[in-house]
């Protein structure tokens, strides 16, 4: 019946959705003027500390086996951007463990959109407009004198923010498997973050590995800055495999963990 | 203070302490925080020390500047357990603030015995499991066993300078709708101008002459640098530098409490 | 009349993982797991017709939000069938997720730091719904459920106007049943009294279909038409409310503050319960005497200070019905 009468406007109905959410998160930044503001611009203040500790230590060795200031700067605009273009539109990204250990997910399984698109669309944290600010000022800071790499500077800030939202998710997901109150997550989030503001030349041999093939942590911000530095296009199309491989993986683990969560064999989350 | 007061707040401490390390999984999990970033500081500075083990920079060797962070980090995030501070801007804001104001013991007191617990026993958590992933990676800290103490002591002021500086901001909630932006700058002033990251003598001289004057050095940089270059007469100016903040400051955290407590009792709560 | 939910042997186990006490039972639940099973739900049976008020009671822990879930599709069972609308819930969840409303009492959907407004025009994106329809269901709802609040933030609303709305949002896409958990769980008398009126009104005007869960038996007594109990997981009670209140729910509870210490009572039907200085709490049943009777003769004999009548609590109806 009433069914029926819905499937012809369907094709649309998730951008309309997916514009109406947008537009919710915006209604609650306006309801929160103040606190946005200092939310975004307290964000920007605490990545010009980290700018501010590589100053100092560009001040005196001015080379890192090989990776000079301006490719510090590139990767601190590669990984803002990301962080706080999925902070800002897919704000639960990295938030996916506390939902499902505060119960909330249920809400999620009784409406009729895509659980996970719906789950990561539901909140928008206002400091990512701080860090996008930030990387957008490093990114024309660095790019500045090579216009032409922006494009290639743009589809790697892409390419890397699918791979760190995919990382978000999995990690997020393993509350399916373990359970926990989602300390853990939280703090394999920082540790991701951490490895991937430092310049990826100082890990070597074993560290260097496990950083590109275990915890492909190097495509989110290494192999990105070197394709920048000096073209190469296999690397490239190993960049286009990882963030392939890692959305794959992120959704097969969401989905995976999501059986588990209806089969109410996720036995330490509270169903 | 009779005796009797004292114990109240002592067991203030033990509670504070015990709980922290009561969840002994939870408390491993974030602490994995610190080694990751002491393994990410051991490669960054064993690519810039090009592996060498004599070479000294800044007045510090490899494994001097490793053992360096070991501590200024660990100070640091013992400091991160100030739950005390970071509740009580909530709790000044939604006038909670009220009936704890009206029990039998100094607030001040009280919050500050509540937080050194914490800020002991997590200071001690996370000096294990960094010390352990530095003594593995490039072997034992130059200091011996009878040093130590001292040190202890050095460390046991930087944390009742933390307290001091984040209680003072907590209390500034008393007169700004949100004090969590100058959480974040106080946060990022220790990070840097503090030493946690990198120690003060990499500086450029001007910058470093700056921190040296400000406070924050006293609360990370000080007992740092003291357990890598542990000289008797560096202990005495430290610890004689560390209590005069400590005096300045606490008139500054006790006297903003009253100006703060004065304001509840005039808007009735 | 068309049967549109129908259960069968509805079955649900949960495993439970056991951890000794300390650092070394938490590695050896790493390595060597120890489970226990439980049974939520102990295949159940039941059917509704399109058009029912049900009410699902039984006490906490008994397998109702279990049952519920199932039912939209949110877990899937051990064993057994259902289906609702013509669907299998856990098999197509999104299906019938258009043709069904869901309110979960402690777990709100509208966003709390926004006026109710913008939760309500986000559903109609996630339900699809045309533009000129929804706004003429928004109206009517809005009308029907008395709601003057639309552009408040919801942090700012009572319990009971927060219900009123959440329930509007899950009504917005004109289901065919809605399924309320514990709808009124925290509210005050004035607002639980509200929400039941509104959800019978509902039932006539849209031939809705109700399922209700609640642990409090004055909501199923006030709403429904045919009641459901369920205690461990197991069907113990499911026919007419009339046969359940004539068989079982025949007793009130009278609880009575006095100004002064009580004299004996004397009252046909009434057993005293418990007695204190200033107080007495008594069971009345009204086979035998009205509870407007008992109220005079305790006006009348005793120095009133306060009365409170309620219903038993669903354990003792339960009690009771073991005991048939």
């Amino acid at each position: 019946m009433a069914a029926k009468a819905k499937t012809k406007q369907r094709r649309h109905g998730l951008i309309d959705f997916l514009v109406m959410a947008f537009k919710i998160n915006m209604q609650s930044v306006m309801e929160y003027r103040l606190n946005f503001i200092i939310l975004a611009f307290g964000m920007f203040l605490n990545d010009v500390a980290f700018l501010v500790f590589w100053i100092i230590v560009y001040g005196k060795f001015h080379t890192i086996n090989g990776w000079g200031f301006n490719n510090i700067i590139l990767l601190q605009a590669i990984i803002a951007i990301g962080w706080g273009f999925a902070s800002f539109f897919l704000g639960n990204w990295n938030r996916i463990a506390d939902i499902v250990s505060k119960g909330a997910l249920d809400y999620y399984l009784t409406l009729p959109k895509p659980v996970l698109l719906h789950l990561l669309v539901t909140r928008s944290s206002f400091a990512g407009v701080g860090d996008m600010l930030f990387g957008l000022v490093l990114g024309t800071y660095a790019l500045s004198s090579t216009i032409s790499s922006i494009p290639l500077f743009i589809l790697l800030i892409v390419l890397s923010t699918i791979i760190l939202i995919s990382f978000g998710v999995v990690i997020g997901s393993l509350i399916f498997f373990i359970g926990g109150q989602g300390e853990l997550q939280e703090t394999l989030q920082t540790s991701l973050l951490l490895l991937s503001t430092y310049p990826f030349s100082i890990f070597g041999g074993a560290a260097k590995i496990l950083l590109l093939i275990a915890i492909p942590v190097g495509f989110i911000t290494g192999v990105p800055v070197l394709i920048l530095n000096n073209f190469n296009p296999l690397y490239l199309g190993y960049m286009f495999i990882a963030t392939a491989a890692s959305a794959i993986v992120a959704y097969a683990v969401f989905r995976f963990g999501l059986r588990r969560y209806e089969s109410g064999n996720a036995i330490n989350v509270q169903i | 203070m009779n005796v009797s007061a004292y114990a109240k707040y002592l067991s203030i401490a033990k509670v504070e302490m015990s709980n922290s390390f009561s969840s002994v999984s939870s408390a491993l999990i974030r602490n994995v925080v610190i080694v990751v970033v002491l393994f990410i500081f051991y490669n960054l500075w064993s690519t810039i020390y090009g592996h060498s083990s004599t070479l000294v920079i800044s007045g510090f060797t490899l494994v001097g500047i490793l053992w360096y962070l070991v501590m200024s980090e660990s100070v640091v995030s013992g400091s991160q357990g100030h739950t005390v501070s970071y509740r009580l801007s909530d709790d000044i804001k939604s006038g909670n603030i009220a009936p704890a104001l009206s029990k039998p013991y100094n607030f001040v007191m009280y919050c500050f015995w509540s937080t050194i617990g914490s800020a002991v026993a997590r200071t001690g958590i996370a000096l294990v499991l960094g010390s352990a992933l530095i003594w593995f990676l490039v072997g034992p800290p130059q200091i011996s066993i009878t040093e130590l103490p001292f040190v202890f002591v050095s460390v046991v002021l930087a944390l009742i300078l933390q307290f001091l500086l984040y209680f003072s901001i907590s209390i500034l909630g008393f007169w700004f709708e949100d004090t969590i932006a100058f959480k974040w700058i106080t946060d990022k002033m220790i990070f840097i101008l503090g030493g946690m990251l990198i120690p003060l003598s990499f500086f450029p001289q001007w910058l470093q002459t700056i921190a040296e004057i400000l406070p924050y050095s006293y609360m990370s940089y000080a007992p740092s640098y003291m357990f890598v270059n542990f000289t008797m007469s560096s202990f005495i100016s430290t610890v004689a530098l560390q209590s005069a903040w400590i005096i300045a400051l606490g008139v500054i955290a006790f006297g903003l409490f009253e100006l703060g407590a004065r304001r509840v009792s005039i808007n009735g709560g | 009349m068309e049967t549109i939910i129908s259960v069968e042997k509805l079955r649900k186990v949960f495993l439970t993982k056991h951890k000794e006490a300390g650092l070394a039972g938490s590695f050896k639940s790493v390595f060597k797991p120890r489970f226990s099973e439980y049974v939520a739900v102990n295949d159940i049976s039941f059917d509704v017709k399109r058009g029912e008020i049900l009410g699902f009671l039984g006490p906490n822990g008994a397998g109702k939000s279990t049952t519920i879930k199932i039912l939209v599709g949110i877990l899937y069972p051990t064993s057994g069938s259902a289906n609702v609308l013509g669907y299998t819930p856990w098999k197509q969840r999104r299906k019938l997720a258009y043709r069904i409303g869901t309110v979960f009492g402690q777990k709100p959907q509208l966003w709390y730091h926004l006026p109710a407004i913008d939760t309500f025009n986000l559903m109609s994106r996630i339900y699809e719904l045309d533009d000129r329809q929804y706004r003429k269901r928004l109206k009517y709802l809005v009308d029907l459920f008395e709601i003057d609040y639309l552009d408040v933030p919801v942090r700012r609303l009572s319990l009971g106007q927060r219900m009123r709305a959440e329930i509007v949002a899950s009504l917005l896409h004109e289901p065919e049943i809605i399924l309320l958990d514990e709808p009124t769980i925290g509210l005050d008398i004035i607002a639980k009294q509200k929400i039941r009126e509104l959800i019978s009104k509902l039932n006539r005007e849209e031939n809705v279909t109700v399922f209700l869960t609640s642990h409090d038996m004055d909501d199923v007594e006030k709403l429904c038409n045919r009641a459901i109990i369920i205690n461990h997981g197991k069907i113990v009670y499911n026919d007419t409310l009339e046969r359940l209140k004539r068989d079982y729910v025949h007793t009130k509870r009278i609880e009575v503050k006095l100004a002064k210490a009580p004299k004996t009572l004397v009252f046909p039907g009434a057993k005293l319960i418990k007695k204190d200085e200033f107080s007495l709490n008594i069971e009345l049943d009204q086979k035998r005497g009205s509870v407007s009777d008992l109220i005079d003769y305790l006006t009348g004999n005793f120095e009133v200070a306060d009365i409170n009548i309620s219903d038993p609590p669903i354990e003792e109806i339960i009690v009771g019905i073991y005991k048939k």
